[in-house]
C-alpha cells in the first residue's frame, strides 16, 4: 500500500523535476548525440548508467564500458537546444597579441595570439540591456605555445577557434612542450559561430597540453558550437560541451574529461595511439544546476552568507547585476511554476537587477529600472489577457455586473502571477538593514511626485519574452 | 502663510511656460496612495487601478478617451517609516477635530515611552514639542509639494482633476482641496476617497467608500460610517481588500464614472475677453481666465469660437472654443462637409459645430399686429403673432445659444443685435427694412 502510494506520485515528481531543469533532459549523461555516438578506443565512463541517450552506438571497441556494463542506445534523441543567435562583432579587422593583454569592449577584431607564454585576459563590459555581460569577438586563433586564456564571467561569442601546436625545436634541438590553458574566472559560455578546433601535440606523452577549466565545476565553462568541435590533445577538460554538429575528441590514458557532451550530429570518442581508456565522467552536479531560457545556462555557486551581506552590494560572480544569492533563489523558485517558469524568471531576473541598481545608487535614474519592470509585466499581462479584457469592455455596455465579476477573475489570475512587488522575492533583495535603507532613500527621494509609468510595451522587457514561447 | 506665498510665487514664475498647452478637455485622474504602501505597492496600485477601472470601464480602449483621461498619475505620499506616518495620521487627524489634543500628545507620549522606556516626564514634555513642531513642518510641506503638483501637472492646463485617495491619501486630499488656489479651481477638483479616516470629503464633488470590516479604518473615531462590503475577512489594502471585494469594486465604479461626468459638466475656466472682425470669415476670439489672473499669455492669441459657452482646447495647433471632440477644422474654401451652406466658414469635425457669418439678410416687419421676420429670399414667420394691439413688444433673440431680450415699439425700433454684431433694425412700414444678422436668428415674441 505504501509502495502504491509513492508510486502514484512518482510521475507528479517526475514532471515537476523536469520542469526544474530541462537541462538535464538535454545533457543527461557524459554522452548524448542526436544521430550516434562512436567509442574508437577502449573506454570506462563513468556514466550515470549503461543507456546512453542516443539512437544508435558504435562500438568499434568492444570492450568499452558504461557504469561498469556494456554501453547501449536508448534509441532515443535527447532534448534538444535550438540554435543560438550569434552576436558578431562590428569589428573587421585583425589583431596580433604577442604579450600579456587585458581586452574589456564589446566588440573585439579577429585575434591572433602569436608569441608563446601569453596571458589573454577577456573581460565582457557590463550589460545595459539583458543579464549577461557580453564580448563579440572574431577569430580567435592561438599559434603561440603555453597560452593562458582567461574570461571574467560572462558570455563570449566568437567567430571560430584554432589553436594548433607548431614543431618548434628550442636552440638545444628539443621540441618545447606545449599547454593551452582556458581558465573561466567565473561561470562563462563561449558560443562559436563556426568550427572550434584544438590540435596539441607534446614530445613527452605524459604532459597535459590542454586545460580547460581543469579542476573546476563544468557547469562553469559552457560551450556551444555551431560547427564541427574537433579536440586532439592530452587534456583535462571540465566542461558542458554542446555542439550543433559532429564532436570528434580523442581519448588516450592521460585525458580526463568530466561534464556533459551533446552532439546533434555524430559524436565520436577517438582513439590516437593507444586503445587505453582515458576518464570520461559525468558531472550531475553541474548539470543540475542549469536553467534555461532558450539555451542553458549556469547558476552561481552558492554564496558565503556571512561575506554576501557584509557588504551593500553583495556577491555577484557573473558580474549580470543580480546578486548569486538572489540569482539562485529566483531560478530555483520560479522555474518550478507549471505555467510560466521561463516567463517568470525573466521577469524576476529583470526586477532583481532594477532593484540591485536601486541598492547600488538609489536616484530617479534607478527608479526608471523598477518602472520598466512593472511596464514589463504589464505587457506581458496585456498579452495574455487580451482577449478577456476586451470581452471585459463589451460586457461593460451590456451588462455591468457580469462584467465586474469577469474583472475580478481576471484580476485574480494576474495577482497570482505577478512578480512586481511580490512580497518573497522583495525580501530576499533587501535581506539587510543597510540595502533596506537604500529602499527607503529612494522612497524619501519620489516622496510627493507625480509618477506614471512607462507605456506598456515589449522593449521595457530586459529579455525578450515574445521568444520564450509561453 | 509663507507656504502659501511660496507656491504663489512658484506660480507665477511657471504660468506662462504653459499657457500654449491648455486644454480643457483632459481630466487627469491622480491615486494618492496612503500609509505603510511601499513604493512597490504604490506603483502596483495605479497599475492596478488601470487595468479593473480606467481601461475597461473609462477609456475602453477608445483613442479619444485615452487622450481625455490618460493614464493613471500617482501622487506618491511617501511614507518616513512606520510611526512617523502613523504620527502624521494622528496628526491630521487631531487637525480635522476627529480625534482631541489630548488623545493625540497621549499617543506621542506613547511611542516616545515605547523608545526610551526610562525617560522623564520633563524630557517627554520637550521631546514631545519638538516632535510635533516636526510633523507639522512635514505635514505643511507634503500639503505644499501636493499643490504645487496639481498646479503644475493639471490646473495651469485647464486641466480637470480626479484624485482617487486612499487612507491617509485621503486626508491629504482634503487638506489639498482646502488650500487649492485659486479657489476657483476647487470647482475642476474631484475626490474619491477609499478607507477613508477623514470625518467628510471636502470637495464639492466627491463622495467615499469604505468597507466593512476594515480593521484599520472603522475603529477611528469620528470616520465616516462604513458603505461597502469587503470580502471575509475583510482588510485596509486598496487592491487586496477593496479592488478584489465586488461590493466595494463596484461602489469605486460607480463613485469615479460618476464624478468624471460631473466634472464634464463644469462650465470652461475661460471667458471672451474681445471679439475681434466679427460676421466674417476672420472672426475670433482672444480669451481670459476667469479666476486665475497669473495666466496670462492667452491674451495674445486668437481662438476660433465654434461655441463660446464650450471649452477651451486646441485642434491641430490652433485653439478653439467648442465642445470637446474636435478633431480637424475644416475650412469652406478648401474642405466640404454634409449640409454645408453658403454662410459657413468653418466646420469643426468631431463636434459638427460651425462658424458662420456673411451678409444673410432679414428684414422684419413690425404691424400693429404683428411681428414677422423675413429673410432675404423666403417669407417665414418666426415668432408668435399677437392679435392685440400692443404699442411695445418684448421679443427674445436667440443666436449661437445666447439669447437677448429686446424692446419693439410700435413704430419705431433700433436696436442692437450684440451676439452677431450687426444692426437689428425692426420699422413700421410696408416690407420692413433690410438687416444683417447672425445665423440661427430667432425672434420669439414676448409679452
Amino acid at each position: 500500500m505504501k509502495h502504491k502510494i509513492i508510486l502514484s506520485f512518482l510521475p507528479l515528481l517526475v514532471v515537476t523535476s523536469l520542469y526544474a531543469n530541462e537541462c538535464m533532459a538535454v545533457f543527461p549523461d557524459v554522452f548524448s548525440s542526436e544521430i550516434v555516438i562512436t567509442f574508437e578506443s577502449r573506454l570506462n565512463v563513468d556514466s550515470k548508467s549503461d543507456l546512453l541517450q542516443t539512437p544508435s552506438i558504435e562500438q568499434s571497441h568492444p570492450y568499452s564500458k558504461c557504469a561498469d556494463k556494456e554501453c547501449k542506445a536508448t534509441q532515443t534523441k535527447p532534448s534538444i537546444l535550438k540554435p543560438f543567435e550569434f552576436k558578431s562583432s562590428t569589428i573587421d579587422d585583425t589583431i596580433e597579441i604577442n604579450s600579456d593583454t587585458i581586452l574589456g569592449d564589446e566588440n573585439l577584431a579577429n585575434i591572433i595570439v602569436t608569441e608563446d607564454d601569453v596571458t589573454l585576459t577577456f573581460k565582457a563590459p557590463s550589460p545595459t540591456k539583458g543579464f549577461t555581460p557580453i564580448q563579440k569577438i572574431g577569430s580567435l586563433k592561438i599559434e603561440g605555445k603555453n597560452v593562458t586564456l582567461v574570461f571574467e564571467g560572462g558570455d563570449y561569442y566568437i567567430k571560430s577557434f584554432e589553436a594548433e601546436s607548431s614543431i618548434i625545436k628550442d636552440f638545444r634541438g628539443m621540441i618545447k612542450s606545449d599547454t593551452l590553458t582556458i581558465t573561466p574566472q567565473a561561470n562563462i559560455r563561449l558560443f562559436i559561430d563556426e568550427d572550434f578546433y584544438i590540435s596539441k601535440t607534446t614530445p613527452n606523452q605524459m604532459d597535459k597540453t590542454l586545460l580547460i577549466n581543469d579542476d573546476a565545476k563544468a557547469k562553469k565553462l559552457m560551450l556551444y558550437v555551431k560547427g564541427d568541435i574537433e579536440i586532439d590533445a592530452t587534456y583535462n577538460i571540465d566542461a558542458i560541451i554542446y555542439g550543433y554538429k559532429n564532436i570528434k575528441i580523442n581519448s588516450n590514458p592521460q585525458t580526463k574529461f568530466s561534464g556533459a557532451i551533446h552532439a546533434k550530429d555524430e559524436l565520436t570518442l577517438s582513439d590516437r595511439k593507444s586503445f587505453k581508456n582515458g576518464e570520461f565522467t559525468y558531472d550531475e552536479e553541474s548539470v543540475r544546476e542549469l536553467w534555461k531560457l532558450s539555451t542553458c545556462r549556469a547558476l552561481p555557486n552558492e554564496v558565503d552568507e556571512k561575506l554576501n551581506n557584509s557588504t551593500l552590494l553583495g556577491i555577484d560572480t557573473n558580474r549580470n547585476g543580480v546578486r548569486d544569492d538572489v540569482e539562485r533563489w529566483i531560478i530555483k523558485k520560479y522555474s518550478k511554476d507549471p505555467e510560466f517558469p521561463k516567463t517568470k524568471i525573466a521577469l524576476a531576473m529583470q526586477y532583481a537587477w532594477a532593484e540591485q541598481k536601486i541598492i547600488k545608487k538609489p536616484t530617479k535614474e534607478s527608479n526608471k529600472f523598477e518602472d520598466n519592470v512593472l511596464a514589463c509585466q504589464s505587457y506581458w499581462f496585456n498579452r495574455k489577457q487580451k482577449d478577456i479584457t476586451q470581452r471585459i469592455i463589451e460586457l461593460s455596455e451590456t451588462d455591468f455586473h457580469a462584467s465586474i465579476q469577469e474583472n475580478l477573475k481576471a484580476g485574480k489570475w494576474r495577482s497570482k502571477h505577478k512578480i512586481f512587488g511580490d512580497i518573497a522575492i522583495k525580501d530576499k533583495i533587501y535581506n539587510t538593514r543597510k540595502r533596506i535603507e537604500q529602499s527607503f532613500r529612494l522612497n524619501s527621494i519620489l516622496s510627493g511626485s507625480i509618477l506614471t509609468l512607462p507605456d506598456s510595451s515589449l522593449n521595457r522587457c530586459q529579455i525578450n519574452i515574445d521568444e520564450i514561447g509561453e | 502663510m509663507k507656504n502659501i506665498f511660496k507656491f504663489l510665487l512658484a506660480l507665477l514664475l511657471v504660468t506662462t511656460l504653459y499657457a500654449e498647452n491648455i486644454n480643457e478637455c483632459k481630466t487627469d485622474i491622480y491615486y494618492g496612495n496612503g500609509v505603510w504602501n511601499s513604493r512597490t505597492q504604490a506603483k502596483d496600485s495605479i497599475d492596478v487601478l488601470n487595468r479593473k477601472i480606467i481601461i475597461p470601464y473609462i477609456t475602453k480602449n477608445d483613442p479619444k478617451l485615452q487622450a481625455k483621461y490618460g493614464e493613471v498619475k500617482l501622487q506618491y505620499n511617501w511614507s518616513y517609516g512606520d510611526m512617523m506616518d502613523l504620527l502624521e495620521t494622528f496628526y491630521q487627524l487631531k487637525e480635522a477635530g476627529q480625534i482631541r489634543e489630548e488623545y493625540f500628545f497621549a499617543f506621542v507620549d506613547y511611542l516616545i515611552k515605547t523608545v526610551d522606556e526610562d525617560i522623564k516626564d520633563e524630557d517627554i514634555k520637550s521631546m514631545r514639542q519638538q516632535i510635533v513642531n516636526m510633523i507639522t513642518t512635514l505635514e505643511e510641506n507634503d500639503v505644499d509639494n501636493m499643490l504645487e503638483k496639481y498646479y503644475n501637472e493639471s490646473f495651469k492646463f485647464s486641466h480637470r482633476v480626479l484624485l482617487i485617495s486612499h487612507s491617509q491619501g485621503n486626508l491629504f486630499a482634503n487638506r489639498v482641496y482646502d488650500s487649492i488656489s485659486p479657489s476657483g479651481y476647487q470647482n475642476y477638483f474631484a475626490n474619491v476617497q477609499v478607507a477613508s479616516p477623514a470625518s467628510s470629503v471636502h470637495a464639492s464633488h466627491g463622495t467615499y467608500i469604505t468597507g466593512w470590516v476594515d480593521p484599520v479604518i472603522n475603529p477611528i473615531p469620528g470616520s465616516m460610517e462604513s458603505n461597502a462590503d469587503l470580502n471575509f475577512p475583510g482588510g485596509h489594502a486598496f487592491v487586496e481588500a477593496y479592488l478584489d471585494s465586488s461590493d466595494a469594486y463596484i461602489k469605486i465604479v460607480e463613485a469615479i464614472k460618476t464624478q468624471l461626468d460631473v466634472l464634464d459638466t463644469i462650465d470652461s475656466q475661460w471667458k471672451t475677453d474681445q471679439e475681434l472682425k466679427k460676421g466674417t470669415k476672420d472672426y475670433r476670439i482672444t480669451v481670459k481666465h476667469k479666476f486665475d489672473t497669473t495666466i496670462t499669455t492667452m491674451q495674445n492669441i486668437n481662438v476660433y469660437p465654434f461655441n463660446l459657452a464650450k471649452k477651451l482646447y486646441q485642434v491641430n495647433g490652433e485653439y478653439v472654443k467648442a465642445s470637446c471632440g474636435g478633431t480637424k477644422i475644416l475650412d469652406a474654401d478648401r474642405d466640404e462637409w454634409e449640409n454645408k451652406k453658403e454662410n459657413e466658414f468653418y466646420y469643426l469635425e468631431g463636434t459638427g459645430e460651425i462658424i458662420k457669418g456673411g451678409k444673410c439678410e432679414f428684414r422684419v416687419q413690425l404691424n400693429d399686429n404683428d411681428l414677422a421676420v423675413y429673410d432675404k429670399d423666403t417669407f417665414f414667420t418666426v415668432g408668435r403673432t399677437y392679435n392685440q394691439p400692443y404699442t411695445s413688444y418684448k421679443f427674445n433673440i436667440s443666436y449661437d445659444n445666447e439669447t437677448k431680450t429686446y424692446t419693439a415699439s410700435r413704430h419705431k425700433t433700433t436696436t442692437w443685435l450684440n451676439s452677431c454684431g450687426d444692426k437689428l433694425q425692426i420699422g413700421n412700414g410696408a416690407g420692413g427694412r433690410w438687416i444683417h444678422r447672425g445665423l440661427n436668428l430667432s425672434v420669439q415674441i414676448a409679452k
